[in-house]
């Protein structure tokens, strides 16, 4: 089980919060926006807090309303795509293989 | 002979030889071109395909052949749903060229029973947003009045179907995408029940809560859409495996028994009184017809919103994390690390309504934070879901408003993203709950904006669903009314 935070949920996020956050979903924040966007995640999470109203300790949660056996299916070999189709939209591949940065130093090759 | 106004009735005369594919094709081709430019509809439309399938389809039919239940009809595509055809682009910078290597199998399906796509319709970026007005590629204008929204997400795709630009299109609804353009263009869009359509090819927002479903200009239309689109599909997890009925040919219901849920706290404080008043006048034709009115209550409904943006923000964060300019889409130059390749490619190529939900959804994710703000939101919808359960054991279909006002400026809500969440008020609560839903046009505020009625049923009751709509539909004309930027042509 997960900790309670410290903080009760209308708190404000302040620009450490919104740089945290913005490096765990990759994306690059410029120092300009970090204010803004601090407060207009203030103002959604205030209104979110809402739900504080509703004493919830005792309801299961819902994460889907599929019924479970759905997706249940006979695991047959089938064809799969061509490494030209899968790779047609990468902005750049080489050798049937997507190109990145280097992810290991030279010393940990 | 003319060509018919619907669906149903063109795929029917092209069967029989009666019109040419050909020349419906070309009729909303030439209304694309006429129109296109003012209203902003279209992010590609794919002419030479079109007239090219439409060609065979004539072939087919000369030859004897019956090319399916959608002969001839011209459609458009959300372009959230993957086409080879054409692009899928999402409305966003990040997939800007993107051409899917396989058809979503709603494309499939339609292309199978005869119809012929004519291009891919703008949207909020991801599907995020209610007004169309968050595309990267520019907004789409209201046919109605072009100073407004047409809603949104799927707001390209209403605004197609109202300027009789095509016959139906394909929008996905994850809080009211469809219902609402739907509504604010005042043509009929239906969201199915949870797993009733494969998302195979539809590009994950939501994945709890996305459906796809059709947006078209009467109910028998909508029907036949639904009818070809639903049903299981393997490479779907989450599709059901259930039979789906005829919705074609059930399409009446004997009023006498029909039970109409009016849930009073929902027509209250917040609501246009022009749109209060057209609800009440549908819900009094209901009853004039022979049904019964029932009080019905949805007590956690005014927290949907809230649920809502937890809910579908936190899947939105994992689900966009795969646009990292990697795998598809753009990459930013000069990265020296793939952490800065990833975060530079969604710090320039992503817009500032996606930045801000994947950013909340991570927060609601977050070490600490989980269970005050996802866990919460997801025991929230449970209470909404049997809400709904009590209310269906007195009702058979409950209605409300689609939206709380009709169409509202371009530039009104831009830069207040907390009103314009707002908008999906009463959208918002089917898809937590897993129900269908429909909007269909209920009249015209005193601008000559049109008004939509929402009708909501319980999971898998989309015949019946359709029978109610179409039920009062018959009862109406406001389906029939036309812009008038379309003219008489």
């Amino acid at each position: 089980m997960s900790s309670s935070p410290a903080i009760p949920m209308s708190d404000k996020v302040n620009s450490e919060t919104v740089r945290h956050v913005a490096h765990l979903a990759r994306i690059q924040v410029a120092d300009g926006e970090v204010e803004a966007i601090a407060h207009q995640l203030s103002k959604v999470l205030g209104f979110v807090a809402v739900l504080d109203e509703l004493d919830t300790s005792h309801v299961e949660p819902t994460e889907s309303t599929i019924a479970p056996l759905s997706a249940l299916r006979a695991d047959l070999p089938q064809t799969s795509w061509s490494s030209e189709n899968a790779l047609k939209n990468a902005s750049d591949s080489h050798d049937g293989f997507i190109r990145v940065p280097k992810v290991l130093d030279q010393g940990d090759a | 002979m003319s060509i018919p106004e619907t669906a149903y009735e063109l795929a029917a005369v092209v069967r029989e030889q009666g019109v040419r594919a050909v020349d419906a094709t070309r009729q909303c081709l030439d209304r694309i071109v006429a129109l296109d430019g003012e209203l902003h509809c279209f992010l590609h439309v794919c002419g030479e395909y079109a007239i090219a399938r439409a060609t065979e389809i004539d072939r087919a039919v000369d030859a004897g052949h019956d090319p399916g239940r959608l002969t001839g009809v011209p459609i458009a595509i959300k372009d959230n749903i993957c086409t080879t055809s054409s692009p899928t682009t999402c409305g966003s910078k990040m997939l800007a060229g993107f051409v899917s290597g396989y058809d979503a199998h709603v494309v499939e399906c339609l292309e199978r029973e005869g119809a012929i796509v004519l291009g891919k319709t703008n949207l909020d970026e991801f599907s995020m947003g209610s007004s169309a007005e968050n595309s990267a590629f520019g907004p789409t204008c209201n046919p109605w009045d072009t100073s407004r929204v047409p809603g949104g997400s799927s707001g390209g795709s209403a605004a197609a179907v109202a300027a009789r630009m095509v016959y139906a299109a394909l929008g996905s609804d994850t809080g009211g995408s469809i219902r609402q353009p739907a509504a604010y263009c005042g043509v009929v869009g239906v969201k199915p029940s949870y797993g009733r359509v494969s998302r195979r090819g539809l590009v994950s927002y939501g994945s709890s809560l996305d459906q796809v479903g059709p947006i078209t200009r009467n109910v028998r239309d909508a029907a036949l859409f639904l009818q070809v689109i639903a049903g299981n599909d393997d490479r779907d997890a989450t599709c059901d495996r259930r039979a789906v009925p005829d919705y074609i040919n059930n399409l009446t219901c004997e009023v006498s028994s029909l039970r109409i849920g009016v849930c009073q706290e929902l027509l209250g404080d917040g609501l246009d009184s022009q749109v209060r008043e057209a609800v009440r006048h549908a819900t009094s034709q209901f009853v004039d017809a022979g049904a019964t009115m029932v009080s019905v209550t949805l007590p956690h409904a005014k927290y949907a919103t809230a649920c809502y943006y937890l809910i579908a923000t936190a899947e939105a964060s994992s689900n966009l994390a795969r646009f990292t300019g990697v795998h598809y889409g753009n990459r930013s130059a000069n990265s020296e690390t793939i952490e800065e390749l990833h975060e530079n490619a969604r710090g320039e190529l992503l817009g500032n309504e996606v930045k801000r939900r994947i950013l909340l959804g991570t927060y609601a994710l977050s070490s600490g934070y989980y269970d005050q703000y996802y866990r919460k939101a997801a025991k929230v919808r449970t209470l909404i879901t049997q809400d709904f359960e009590k209310a269906f054991e007195n009702a058979d279909v409950v209605i409300t408003p689609v939206a709380p006002t009709t169409a509202f400026p371009i530039g009104d809500k831009v830069n207040d993203p907390l009103a314009m969440y707002l908008s999906d008020v009463y959208t918002i609560s089917a898809n937590l709950a897993g129900v269908c839903a429909a909007s269909i046009p209920c009249g015209f505020d005193t601008s000559g904006l049109p008004i939509g009625l929402q009708l909501t049923a319980p999971a898998y009751c989309e015949q019946s669903l359709l029978a109610i709509a179409q039920t009062y539909e018959s009862h109406t004309d406001h389906h029939l009314q036309t812009p008038p930027l379309i003219g008489t042509s």
